[in-house]
């Protein structure tokens, strides 16, 4: 069987590991009907059944926190082809994309670059906004640190270009790559679900939209929510809703102008062929 | 003379112990150093592609407001789609542009002591840009330290190895208008401190007859009485005389902006003025400027 390695990727608490935990939740039974869904069991799934527990009980998903990214592969089957894929995902902690701001890069980094046909791309931001900025710069003149503070360090960038730098740096080794840029909680995104995706990040995320359009030929935006809801907002009572969409395969969720509970539509895009 | 007064003097004329590097810092001042952070004037040449970029450079002594200016326009770049008809899609430096940012925003108005581009620190940024036809163009920034222009003002020594000026497709002279329509004495200063700097740079054949040159009062929000506003007006033929004399030619344009006010018209002109492409002539310069110039050097 082929297999087709992509590289998640994501700054910490971008919602990689939940991505993972919510698509083998929705995925492990083969019965969902997506454009992939699971073959069969792999040999052993002991990490990734932890990480759907955690989800199947509206707990967060533990952080990764390995030093080593922990390789998983799940033997997937194109619905509209049969077609059988064993499908390569390195769970890295966002820690390690991180360090690459800082000049710092992983081995790991390098060799998953290498070998990977494309990105799933994280990214936690919410939204910001022009009218914002005015506010900020005019409030530039007061101290928001300490004063002997001066020097920067990666977590002082902003987030958005935090994310710019990352993807600049998987473009310089893996050139104009097939990439799927995923903004997670989409569920709390103002506004989100009435417009085309793309359009929200060119309007909340312009320096993302400009760098990524002017890099990558096949790249494609995707809001998504692997929870389906903010658990911090849930009693039983929605809790038990959560619970029941998840039986239906209808609690994790994309979108892109439309809502779609096929979580393997990201993956789908960045898999050939 | 003012409490206030003294700290300006301090400043520019670098006796000001206080500012600078602050605590926390290598001996670079800087802290370490970030993926794409900013580079050196010996690094120009990594910028040059298949066309020669543009290069600006930003002149001016301490706190008069290069790093507020650098750190909106950067601002107005990352946070809109198209500026001005140009999209900013990269940079080499997003880092370099982030710490000026970073700078502004640690600046406390009840002291003097300024957080700010510190000696030492690499200067140059880059801005990849798209226009709306879709063809892509670069400008190179050179936002040093005052502290190195002071040093110019006082040192030939500390002239001849630059290569920004005498390359630059245009020259941005900062002045803070502030400080300068505070009292004779203090503009009289600003005065000495630019006549010294153009004296070396025009002795050291650093100032080219074809190059671009605008000036650029900061700071015009705190010059709102009728009585500095005609100060101002008074000293701006002062100090633009002698750039006249030095250089040879008038400026192209004089502007009075407020850094802080992203909607401020003659910011916006300054900006669009610097992001904007190389003529055709001006770009059939030679493409390897700076590699010529270091080999003349050794």
């Amino acid at each position: 069987m082929e297999t087709t390695n992509i590289l998640l990727a994501g700054l910490p608490a971008a919602g990689k590991s939940t991505y993972i935990a919510a698509l083998w939740a929705v995925e492990k039974d083969g019965k969902s009907g997506h454009l992939l869904t699971c073959d069969e069991r792999p040999s052993e799934s002991f990490y990734v059944d932890g990480m759907s527990d955690n989800w199947t009980v509206l707990k967060e998903v533990r952080r990764t926190t390995f030093a080593q990214p922990v390789e998983i592969v799940l033997p997937m089957k194109r619905q509209n082809t049969g077609k059988k894929i064993n499908l390569s995902l390195p769970d890295f902690k966002g820690e390690v994309f991180e360090q690459i701001l800082d000049n710092s890069v992983s081995s790991d980094v390098v060799a998953w670059c290498e070998k990977s046909h494309g990105i799933l791309f994280m990214l936690n931001l919410g939204n910001s906004s022009p009218e914002v900025l005015q506010e900020q710069i005019s409030n530039t003149t007061k101290p928001r640190v300490e004063l002997e503070k001066v020097v920067l360090l990666p977590n002082d960038i902003d987030l958005a270009i935090q994310n710019v730098l990352l993807l600049k740096y998987l473009y310089s080794k893996m050139g104009d790559c097939p990439i799927a840029l995923c903004f997670s909680s989409w569920d709390s995104a103002d506004n989100s679900n009435e417009q085309d995706v793309e359009e929200w990040v060119k309007a909340n995320h312009p320096c993302i939209y400009n760098f990524v359009s002017a890099h990558f030929k096949n790249y494609r935006y995707y809001g998504i929510s692997a929870q389906g809801a903010d658990y911090s907002e849930l009693d039983e009572k929605r809790g038990d809703e959560l619970a029941e969409k998840a039986t239906r395969k209808e609690r994790a969720f994309v979108y892109r102008n439309k809502i779609s509970y096929d979580i393997t539509e990201p993956l789908d895009f960045l898999i050939p062929g | 003379m003012g409490e206030q007064v003294e700290d300006i003097i301090n400043i520019i004329t670098g006796t000001d112990s206080t500012s600078g590097t602050g605590t926390n810092t290598n001996a670079n001042g800087i802290g370490q150093l970030l993926f794409c952070d900013a580079r050196s004037q010996s690094e120009l040449n990594d910028f040059i592609d298949s066309e020669r970029p543009k290069l600006v450079a930003l002149v001016g002594f301490a706190n008069y407001g290069k790093s507020t200016f650098i750190g909106t326009l950067y601002e107005l770049l990352i946070q809109n789609l198209n500026y001005s008809g140009y999209s900013f899609v990269d940079s080499d430096t997003y880092v370099g542009f982030e710490r000026r940012v970073f700078l502004r925003r640690n600046n406390d108005e009840d002291t003097s002591d300024t957080k700010r581009n510190v000696l030492g620190e690499n200067d140059i940024l880059n801005l990849m840009l798209r226009s709306n036809e879709g063809k892509f163009h670069q400008v190179l920034l050179s936002d040093r330290s005052g502290e190195t222009y002071l040093k110019y003002t006082s040192s030939d020594d500390e002239v001849k190895d630059d290569l920004v000026i005498e390359n630059a497709d245009l020259l941005v002279f900062f002045v803070d208008a502030e400080a300068d329509t505070q009292n004779l004495a203090v503009h009289n200063l600003i005065v000495e401190k630019y006549e010294g700097l153009l004296t070396r740079l025009k002795a050291q054949h650093k100032i080219t007859a074809s190059v671009s040159y605008i000036m650029v009062f900061t700071k015009i929000d705190k010059v709102v009485s009728d009585e500095r506003r005609e100060k101002l007006t008074d000293r701006k033929k002062k100090l633009s005389a002698i750039f006249t004399e030095n250089i040879g030619k008038e400026p192209d344009q004089i502007y009075e902006v407020n850094s802080t006010d992203l909607n401020h018209d003659a910011l916006n002109q300054v900006f669009e003025k610097i992001i904007s492409p190389l003529t055709s002539v001006e770009a059939a310069k030679e493409l390897d400027w700076v590699r010529m110039e270091i080999e003349k050097q050794k």
